[in-house]
């Protein structure tokens, strides 16, 4: 495969496929979003004010990096509480694992799951 | 934040202030106004002054929103490296499961937390006001074994020691 930077190409019978970060951190935010216990996905600055103008981030809390053929996925999540969060990340990184591997085909090197924060349930808040 | 971000931050809201004073007092009173306009067309010299400050200013302001902006590393705990990766967990989230581990123990009114790493563990600081019937050993074991439970448990991480510090009595209304 060949790399630029932020970008993996794999060659496919009659040309490549390239795959930047930005579609890799939008796969693994589905795919880590769909776990129960993620309460959401703790974004900076960019993504708040982006969502303050209506725009959703789906990549928001995600970031892919490529490094020669090897992609790093690093997640920042806000968990529910009451929920095992070592068992939330573990989940995380095995959903986000089969997803990005089985959608692109890359080899996923590693998936880094930080916890940010932990989120009570709405109808726990009185 | 860093200390000199915090002085230059207390330096511009201060540099604000005196702005907004000088602007009201030359809205509300003439004479004001026109001394500061004669005073500072007066001499060349005022005016270069002027300038120079106002661009000092402006180049501390810059400053100031790009540390507004700048996103800060926090400290986080280690629960697990497997083969997948690392699971991470701030310390801020730790500090929040204890502080509402000790909400769940009667008699506790106000509680402060911090959380720190060392020695591979969590070591856990807890500042609370109790109600004035409570008996204090009891109430202050109970926190204790409520938040080394419930940390133990839902991150996974070794709890090496829990301080509590009972900082007041408050007495309930009846």
């Amino acid at each position: 495969m060949s790399e630029n930077k932020g970008i993996i190409s794999k060659p496919e019978a009659g040309g490549s496929v390239s795959y930047s970060e930005d579609v890799i951190a939008i796969i693994s935010g589905l795919a880590a979003s769909e776990i129960e216990g993620v309460a959401g996905m703790s974004g900076g600055l960019k993504s708040g004010i982006g969502e303050l103008l209506g725009k959703k981030d789906l990549s928001k809390g995600i970031k892919a990096t490529i490094v020669n053929d090897d992609v790093t996925i690093d997640i920042n999540l806000i968990a529910v509480y009451g929920s095992t969060l070592h068992d939330v990340a573990l989940a995380v990184q095995k959903s986000v694992k089969r997803a990005v591997e089985g959608m692109t085909g890359l080899r996923v090197a590693a998936i880094n799951v930080l916890v940010q924060g932990v989120q009570v349930p709405a109808e726990d808040r009185r | 934040m860093k200390v000199g971000e915090r002085l230059l931050l207390i330096f511009l809201a201060l540099a604000f202030i005196a702005t907004l004073v000088c602007v009201c007092a030359c809205v509300w009173s003439g004479l004001v106004f026109a001394t500061v306009i004669s005073f500072v067309g007066a001499s060349v010299y005022v005016k270069i002054a002027v300038t120079g400050v106002c661009t000092i200013l402006c180049v501390l302001a810059v400053r100031g929103i790009f540390v507004g902006i700048k996103s800060t590393t926090k400290p986080v705990a280690v629960a697990a490296i497997n083969g997948e990766g690392g699971v991470y967990i701030s310390i801020d989230t730790v500090s929040d499961l204890a502080a509402k581990a000790v909400k769940k123990t009667e008699g506790v009114r106000e509680i402060k937390v911090r959380t720190f790493m060392k020695d591979g563990g969590a070591n856990i600081f807890i500042k609370v006001a109790l109600a004035a019937d409570s008996v204090i050993p009891e109430v202050s074991k109970e926190i204790q074994q409520t938040v080394k439970g419930d940390i133990e448990a839902l991150c996974g991480l070794t709890v090496k020691k829990i301080d509590v510090q009972v900082d007041n009595s408050i007495q309930t209304q009846k």
